[in-house]
């Protein structure tokens, strides 16, 4: 852990690059087991449902000790933002279920696909004192965007 | 409101979800922050969940759960965490980008599990995407 902590501290952008792209991959292969889960299980809301449940309880148990002194020790504003964050990824996902029953996939998944975008924009315009939008990371973000929109329109065609 | 406004809705939701991140583990953990933002979101889909398809969650049987399960650690405590964890590092403009790219991680998992077949798309979006991401790594983030 203290090894882990060391390459952090010495190499943070690379780890954090490495981290965005990783969350990529496992949200990646969490979109294939939802496939499963929906093509044999159960409708999508009961899987997210479930899966945010077990998530949250492994979240809890791996990482108690920081959890507990986080809650005594942080400031509330902390708590705040991220609790808000919360609510806004959760109607996230209950926004697309009500996408998705009223307009079909091919439509639906492009303008998701765009959310990246929406990002850099309140980036820009709320958070100027704590973060610089380059024109290089619009740029690159506008490629990105643009090859998962190809992808995910072919695939839901 | 039709289905087009509510996924408008939803990228905005998702946007500003992102920038609240950022905001709140400028004095929090990683770690705290993903438990955190996963409180709200399991009581209101798990709520939506009962309310909709109680029937159905009765009788789901047991090999579901493991799946649930499996699903819950990639999606919302690696992916959630490591999501985070880039935020607080590189800054939401450059992480946001790098996590969208589930899409493509996903296709080529699909390809090799689940028998899908390699498209023209598949290979120039690819491209597209590995493009961007070269694109953002090479900058330098600003701390």
């Amino acid at each position: 852990m203290k090894y882990i902590r060391n390459i952090v501290t010495q190499h943070p952008g690379i780890f954090g690059y490495l981290s965005a792209i990783g969350a990529g991959a496992s949200y990646g292969m969490a979109q294939t087991v939802g496939k499963v889960i929906t093509s044999d299980y159960a409708h999508p809301v009961v899987g997210t449902g479930f899966a945010l449940v077990s998530g949250f309880l492994f979240v809890s148990i791996i990482f108690h000790r920081q959890i507990y002194r986080d809650v005594k020790t942080a400031p509330l504003k902390g708590f705040v933002w991220l609790g808000l964050s919360g609510i806004g990824s959760a109607s996230g996902v209950t926004l697309l279920y009500f996408a998705l029953d009223n307009a079909p996939l091919v439509v639906v998944s492009p303008i998701i696909a765009i959310s990246p975008l929406i990002t850099i924009l309140i980036t820009r315009l709320t958070l100027r004192n704590l973060e610089k939008v380059t024109l290089r990371t619009i740029a690159g973000a506008m490629l990105v965007v643009s090859g998962v929109l190809i992808i995910t329109i072919s695939s839901s065609i | 409101m039709d289905g087009i406004h509510f996924a408008i809705l939803a990228a905005f939701c998702w946007g500003l979800s992102a920038v609240l991140v950022r905001v709140g583990v400028h004095s929090i953990a990683p770690t705290t922050g993903t438990w955190i933002s996963l409180v709200p979101g399991s009581i209101a889909i798990m709520a939506l969940a009962m309310t909709l398809h109680f029937q159905d969650i009765i009788e789901l049987p047991k090999a579901a759960y493991l799946w649930f399960a499996l699903g819950g650690f990639l999606n919302f405590t690696l992916g959630r965490l490591l999501n985070t964890i880039g935020i607080k590092l590189v800054g939401v403009s450059k992480a946001a980008p790098l996590f969208s790219t589930a899409p493509v991680f996903a296709t080529i998992l699909g390809i090799t599990f689940l028998g899908e077949t390699i498209t023209v798309q598949l290979i120039i979006g690819t491209s597209l995407v590995v493009c961007g991401i070269i694109l953002i790594t090479s900058e330098q983030p600003q701390r």
